[in-house]
Order: structure tokens, then sequence, then C-alpha cells
């Protein structure tokens, strides 16, 4: 803090943010003796890298003002295709990769609908939402794909240098987040395609490309969150992923993003995701019920905008 | 200006830490009993994660282990997500109970290899793993290095000759009759068409006419049982190895007017059921003990830990539910 006098509404969101984490941390290690033990943080870190990878993706769609509710689905439907990949034989490798690109595709099929057919961002991923789902379940039967294999096993449970795959996997991909919004001409113009969508298109850029690679970053996000998944599981669940939309939307209002667009950092994301699953994983802890785990996150989520609108007034 | 903004979030920050720190508090009343109680090596910590509470089968459950827990002195630490299909919660779930140090874990898994990780991270803090209702695969058990120590489960071979008993009994011990199999391959529904189809035999003079999958599915127990009937309009009983393709039947004999000559026996006694067993649009169904089973969980635990073993697998008894006992 260089400058004597520091407004409140120039502290950024992240850091708010954090130091309501800080505190939540301090909170939990008096209420249970469980919680500060290394193990434990571990878990709750590992607990995040899903929900954080889409929300990482998440955070550039709200970004431009637009939402991407097919997210969920698309994890159930990439992971059981790399279900179907890994049990048919293909080179592990080669099915991570395909996998991703499916992703992606659900992602180009999210930003079509959205620029070339104008539909408004919440009813297309609405629609592919339960597209993406009904696939996952008539491919499988509504069955699940089980076994396969120690490279998935690897990616689910296994570390590098003792850190978690899962965990590795979530810093890279936001360190390849950050650095595309904050050094790249796409990122400049994804905010500004949010903070004014029309003055963007008016000073000669085409928008609809910048609104295309949201979602498509979106859908490799949710591709790569579906192997994260499936790694963890050991399986590919057609049902899983349900929800999953929600709690990204919430880990990248948490962090400050502006539901309106173009304002938000994915730094505020990662400490919103990482609330959520302390949050989670303390009242675990502390043996309360998932209902109230439920009311917990609404009231964060009520907190953290009113905070964010309370200084922005 | 900025002073009113500050206390504004001032405000709502000490708003959220109460509303952590109540439900917290709310939470852990048993904590400091168990805590002294697991170091003098008394009453055990219990962990116990089930398939959802917004399940009534669940909801019996788990009254009937927090009473069963109180009475055996156990602190016991109970959670399950909101859906039951969701078996990345239940993970966190035991990945959060295995640091608490729990002396047990009881699991009612919402797959059947999905979990496979979490009772792995279990088996290596040595904790001894009971699993509920729903077996784990045994091959992805030992693909990933896993054991559990028992497998507690309704007796659902017991309840498919409940039925065939009861059938046979109502018809009079004569006449053709069908069975509505679950998804092929399930091992609930084969030990339920197992144990019906068996028991049939042993008692003689009923035909089996129609043996075919409906999927667990109400809609295809319709459709199944109307292509049965087509086929074999004679026929004056039918077994389905669950409820909801045994209400499937029932629409599809009373659509044909049938009521009167077909007796139809289903599986699991869920409400729906019961209700029509009361309105005597069908004959009987075999209920679960959910109570038991949680109960006879803790009694395993308590088993291992005083004797350092138990059996590997239970079955809990099951039992007819008809017009009389519907409840």
């Amino acid at each position: 803090m260089k400058t004597k006098k520091i407004s409140f509404s120039k502290i950024p969101t992240t850091l708010i943010t954090l130091a309501a984490l800080i505190i939540l941390c301090i909170v939990l290690s008096i209420a249970s003796p469980y919680f500060l033990t290394q193990k434990n943080l571990v878990n709750a870190v590992l607990q995040c890298t899903i929900n954080a990878t889409l929300a990482c993706g998440m955070t550039f769609v709200i970004l431009t003002g637009g939402i991407d509710l097919s997210v969920g689905s698309v994890v159930a439907f990439v992971g059981v295709m790399l279900g179907t990949f890994v049990k048919g034989g293909m080179a592990l490798p080669l099915a991570i990769v395909l996998s991703i690109l499916i992703g992606g595709v659900a992602g180009i099929i999210n930003g079509l609908l959205v620029t070339k057919i104008k539909l408004p961002p919440f009813i297309a991923t609405l629609g592919t939402m339960s597209i993406g789902r009904g696939l996952a379940l008539a491919k499988t039967s509504g069955r699940s794909i089980q076994g396969l294999g120690s490279g998935m096993k690897f990616i689910g449970s296994g570390s590098i240098l003792g850190i978690p795959v899962m965990i590795l996997i979530m810093i890279v991909v936001f360190l390849v987040g950050m650095f595309i919004l904050r050094y790249t001409r796409t990122g400049r113009y994804v905010y500004s395609v949010g903070g004014n969508l029309e003055a963007t298109r008016l000073s000669g850029i085409n928008t609809n490309k910048y609104i295309m690679f949201v979602y498509l970053f979106s859908g490799i996000m949710s591709g790569i969150a579906a192997v994260m998944l499936t790694g963890r599981l050991d399986a590919a669940q057609p049902v899983a992923g349900e929800g999953y939309e929600m709690q990204a939307i919430a880990a990248t209002v948490i962090g400050g993003t502006s539901m309106t667009g173009g304002e938000g950092r994915l730094s505020g994301t990662i400490v919103g995701a990482l609330f959520i699953s302390v949050l989670n994983n303390g009242l675990n802890l502390l043996n309360v019920s998932s209902y109230i785990q439920q009311i917990a996150i609404g009231l964060v989520i009520i907190f953290a905008v009113a905070l964010d609108s309370l200084r922005s007034k | 200006m900025f002073k009113k903004k500050m206390r504004m979030a001032a405000v709502l920050l000490a708003a959220g830490i109460m509303t952590t720190a109540i439900s917290g508090c709310g939470g852990s009343e048993s904590a400091p009993a168990g805590s002294a109680a697991g170091a003098d090596g008394g009453g055990m910590k219990v962990g116990v994660v089930l398939k959802t509470l917004s399940n009534p089968f669940y909801v019996t459950m788990q009254e009937a282990m927090e009473a069963k827990a109180d009475e055996m002195g156990l602190e016991m630490v109970l959670q399950a997500p909101e859906a039951e299909t969701d078996t990345e919660k239940q993970m966190q779930i035991v990945e959060n109970l295995v640091v608490q140090q729990i002396d047990g874990l009881v699991l009612a898994p919402n797959g059947s290899a999905e979990l496979v990780p979490a009772i792995k991270k279990a088996n290596d803090e040595n904790i001894p793993v009971v699993i509920l209702d729903a077996r784990i695969a045994e091959e992805d058990l030992k693909e990933a290095g896993a054991h559990i120590d028992c497998f507690i489960g309704s007796d659902n071979y017991q309840g498919g000759e409940l039925a065939a008993q009861a059938l046979y009994d109502q018809l009079g011990g004569k006449g053709k009759v069908a069975v509505l199999e679950g998804i092929s391959g399930v091992e609930s529904g084969e030990l339920r068409v197992g144990g019906f189809k068996d028991k049939l035999k042993e008692l003689g003079g009923l035909e089996i006419v129609a043996s075919q999958p409906a999927d667990w599915d109400q809609e295809l127990g319709y459709t199944v049982f109307q292509n049965i009937l087509q086929a074999n309009p004679d026929i004056t009983g039918v077994f389905c190895a669950n409820d909801m393709m045994a209400l499937g039947a029932v629409k599809a004999i009373e659509d044909m007017n049938l009521s009167d000559q077909i007796t139809v026996i289903g599986f699991d006694a869920t409400d729906d059921a019961k209700a029509a067993i009361k309105e005597g649009r069908m004959y009987a169904s075999v209920a679960q003990s959910p109570d038991l089973m949680g109960t006879t969980a803790l009694d395993v635990l308590q088993q291992l830990k005083d004797e350092g073993k138990c059996e590997a697998e239970i079955a809990i008894d099951v039992e007819l539910v008809t017009e009389e006992n519907a409840g």
C-alpha cells in the first residue's frame, strides 16, 4: 500500500475475496482440529480443481456478458466419449486430445448459436446443456464406463514431485487463461466486447470472433475438466457433472467478475473456487449437512455480489 | 462516504462469518464427547456416507443409525450428496471424513466403480470399510489394490422366493405367469428373478410363459407387459423385479380390463406401490429394511474393532407387503 488515502472501491475485488478466504480459514482452523492439517488442505485444493477449471472458461464467457450453462453436460458427454475411446483401445494421449477437442466443438456450437443465430446465450446453452446430457445418456444407455486403466488413474490421483496432477492441470489452465486475458489482443477485446459491445463493433472490431472464442475456450475447459473428473473417479458417468455450471458461475461471481461483463479477473475466480471448496470442506469437517452447505454457498454468493454492487456505486 | 461503505462491507463480512460459525456450532455438538471417548479407546468415531437424503429409504436408514449410534455410544458423522447419482461429491465427503481420523467408514455407494479411489484412500489409512446397499465391483477393487471389509445388502434372492410363494398361494397353485426383469446384468434384479424362478420350480404347478427385461422402467413395464398379454391372454399372475415396472404392468392390465384376472407382485414397496396395494390394484410388493441395514453396519464395525474380523457379506431379511401391512 503505497498511497495513504486509498478508497475502498479501489481495493481490487480479488484482495477482498482473498481476505474473506483467509478469515474463513482462520475460523475453520479454530472450529475443527482437522482443518489445518496438510492432508486436509490438499483435499480442499484438490476438490476445487474441476470447478476452478470450468470457472476459468466461465469467466471468459461472463466477461463478454454471456453465460455457458452447458459445461456440466459437456463434461458428462466428453467423459463418456473418453471412456469409449479408452475402452476401444485408443492410445491414451490421443484419446485425451480428441476428448478435449470434442469439448471445443461443443463450444463452437454454442458460439455459432450465439453469434450466427443470435440466440441469447442463456437459451443457446440451455439447449446444448439438455442435448449434451441426452447424448451422454444415449451413448451409454445410462450406464457408466468403468476401469479405464492406470493412465487415467494417474491423472486423477497421481502426483508429480509431490503435487497432485489435478492441481498441476488447474495451475497450467489458469496460467494460460491469465496470459490470454492480460497479454494478448484477444484478451483485451474480450473485455471490451463485454464492456460495450456496440462501441467495440463500431470501432471496426469483429466482435463475433471474440464471442466465438470465449465459448470455444469454455468448451475446451469443459473437455479438460471431463478428463480430470473421469480420472478422479476412474470411470465415466453419463450423469456426472450435474449442477457444475452453477458451481462454476458461483466461483466466477464470488471472485468478483461482473455478470454484465467487462469486469473481472481470473485471479479472483481461482480464489472464488477455492472459497467454495474450503467452505464445503470445512462444513463437512464440522458435520454440517449438505443442505446447510447449499444455504451457506447461496449466502456467500449474495454477499459477494452485494459487496460488489455497493462498491461500484 | 468511504466510511459508510466500509462499515457496510464489514457488516456483510461479519454476517458471513457468523453464518459459518453458527452452522458450525450446530453441527459439532457431539464432537467433544466423541474425541474424549476416542482418546480412552471407548466409543468409536464412525463416518457414514449415504446415497442421498432426498430419498425416504435413506432417511429411514439415517434415523435408525443415529438412534443406534447413541445407544452404542458411538460418535457418528453422517453425510450425503444432494443427488443419488453424485459420485464425485461422495468422494469429497469420504476424503473429508478420512482426514478426521474416523475409526470406520460406512458407504452406500452411488456407483459400482466410481467410489473405488475413495475406498482406496480409506484403505491407505487403515480405516475399515463397510459397503451398504449397493455393491462395489470386485474386479475394480482388485485392480485398484483396494478392499472392503463387509458388504451388507438386502437378501434379494429371498425376496424373489417370498414373491413366488405369495403368488403361488394367491393363484391356488396353478396358472400361467410372467416375469418382468430389470436391466440385464444388474445383480439385484438377477437375484430377485432367480429366487422367484427357483422357488416356483420347487413349488411346481405354475408355469412361467414369459420373462423379459423392462429395465426397471415404468413406461417399459407398460409396453413390455402389453406385448406379453397380446401373446398370452390367459396369464393370471406377474412378478416384477421392481415396483416401477409393476406399476407399468398394472396400467397395461387396467387398460385391457383384466384387473380381476391378473395378480401383480412388485419389489421395493415404494410409496406409490403401497398406495396401489391399498387400492387393490396391485397384490403385493417386497420391502427391504433400510433401518436394519444401517444398524447392522454399525454392529459390524464394532465387531471388527472388538474381534478383528467380520463376515464378508451379510444379507438383510426382506418382507412381503400386502394389503394388511401396507401402512
